[in-house]
């Protein structure tokens, strides 16, 4: 088995090598990295000049297309696997079960009393973006797409170098800028598909929606009281300093949105532009680790945003220590001023 | 925000996106499989019980059985030495009764046959005189007179007897 998955490493290593030699390779033209999602369409609107941006109207994203996508597998899942149970799971039920049940267990191991309120919201986030980051993966997700012409004064900028390039040294070009669908120079590729998660519009609007959840099972099992974990009188028993910790942690509280979205699309946009970098540094060879590598953080950053929003959740609808008479107290009279 | 790519329809979009998604997920994914999960461990409980209840009863069901065993066993015992006694009594009883029906018949036997004797042995002194009578009365003839007859047989009877 060890030797068969080394030859066939081995053969793909050397295929990659002549390939690379042959001339089907990236050039620094072809590397294109963009932190927003490129729009496939303007929906009511049209292409900014950059063809980067929608100057009007709601672009119709790559990345749109792609959590589009990933709905339409979730949903499949639910359909064909949630509303098709069977008393002894065979196949792919059998692995919905075993993610359902572990990330069950985990989230009431955090609340036993509440998991049942707040299991929906993780284990979604769970589910989207472990396809979400896993699908992106995939050959071809962000390497199949179409050519737009560059935005003028880029074009130009590159027109100008290209001429003052080519009297210097008329190089060849490589053999894969011959092909028929090659963008080529002065062309922008924009990717069919990208990763949810290399989208901020997806990530936050996670983030939003898990950050009001955690406050609002906070005010739900608190209620007004929720409000004295951060507003905290600063002449009751627990001192000046518990104030501004009080205020330092209502602060985080609002930062936890930035902190998600940013920390998951970081992690995924940032593999993206590794694996891309490596590409054009050497391709075929140098990717394959790093390839590993993005799985890992694919399935690792799905399951911190998840757990993440468990712990918050559990920790949001836990009694601050000290007495709840005194918080409801000092909530009140925060609201009262 | 337009390097970043942040767009409010699209953020908004994204928002409904995952409110819908939740709710669906929530409704005909993990409320069924986590009801299936309870189901199964509350059936494969209820089984795990059941078999060792029908354990149990089959632990009692043999005890029990045994013990009527073991009853019927130690009442079958006692049925045989019953009747072992019985027999033996009976035993000696059928001895003792056959033993005196023979003393009884011996005895029976031994007074028959002295009274036998006795008959036949008076009779016999009866045929003695006589012969007696007859060979005197040969041998002496008619010298003897009739006086002295009853003397002499009366002499040989007596002889007869002091034999026997």
């Amino acid at each position: 088995m060890r030797n068969r998955i080394l030859t066939v490493l081995g053969v793909l290593a050397v295929i990659g090598a002549i390939m690379y030699f042959l001339g089907i390779r990236m050039t620094k033209d072809d590397l294109h990295i963009s932190a927003a999602a490129e729009p496939l369409l303007c929906i009511a609107g049209k292409l900014a000049d950059s063809g980067e941006t929608c100057a009007s109207g709601v672009p119709f994203t790559n990345a749109v297309l792609m959590t589009v996508l990933v709905d339409v597998i979730l949903i499949g899942i639910a359909f064909g696997i949630g509303q098709r149970l069977q008393a002894v799971p065979r196949g792919f039920q059998n692995i919905i079960e075993f993610l359902i049940e572990f990330f069950y267990d985990f989230a009431r191991g955090v609340d036993k009393k509440n998991v049942g309120k707040f299991f929906a919201l993780p284990m979604t986030i769970l589910f989207f973006f472990l396809f979400g980051n896993m699908l992106a993966l995939i050959p071809g997700v962000g390497s199949v797409g179409m050519c737009r012409p560059e935005a003028p004064a880029a074009a130009a900028e590159a027109g100008a170098a290209t001429t003052t390039e080519a009297a210097a040294a008329p190089a060849a070009p490589l053999l894969v800028q011959q092909f028929p669908a090659y963008c080529g120079k002065g062309n922008l590729f924009i990717p069919l598909l990208r990763a949810p998660a290399a989208d901020l519009n997806v990530t936050f609007a996670f983030a939003l929606v898990a950050v009001f959840m955690v406050e609002f099972w906070g005010f739900q099992a608190l209620g007004l009281g929720y409000l004295g974990k951060f507003f905290i009188n600063p002449f009751g028993k627990q001192g000046a300093i518990m104030t501004f910790v009080g205020i330092l942690e209502l602060f985080s509280e609002i930062m936890r949105i930035v902190a998600f979205a940013f920390r998951i699309f970081g992690n995924i946009f940032g593999g993206e532009v590794v694996l891309a970098v490596m590409t054009f540094l050497f391709a075929y060879l140098l990717p394959v680790p790093f390839y590993g590598l993005e799985v890992f953080v694919a399935f690792i950053q799905a399951v911190i945003f998840a757990v993440l929003t468990v712990v918050f959740a559990g920790l949001a609808v836990q009694a601050h220590g000290g007495d709840h008479e005194d918080h409801g107290h000092t909530a009140n009279e925060a609201v009262a001023h | 925000m337009d390097k970043l790519g942040i767009n409010w329809g699209l953020l908004i979009g994204q928002l409904f996106n995952v409110i819908f998604l939740v709710w669906l997920l929530n409704q005909f994914l993990y409320k069924p499989i986590l009801n299936m999960l309870s189901e199964r461990t509350r059936r494969v409980q209820d089984s795990l019980s059941e078999a060792d209840q029908v354990k149990q009863q089959l632990a009692n069901a043999k005890k029990s059985y045994e013990a009527e065993l073991a009853k019927a066993r130690q009442e079958a015992a006692k049925i045989v030495t019953q009747a072992q006694d019985r027999a033996k009594s009976q035993e000696a009883e059928i001895i003792a009764q056959a033993r005196r029906e023979a003393d009884r018949i011996r005895e029976d036997a031994r007074t028959t046959a002295s009274q036998e004797r006795d008959t036949l042995l008076s009779d016999a002194k009866g045929k003695i005189a006589e012969l007696v009578t007859l060979t005197a009365t040969r041998v002496i003839g008619a010298e003897l007179q009739a006086k002295g007859h009853d003397k002499l047989i009366a002499e040989s009877l007596a002889a007869l007897d002091r034999r026997n």
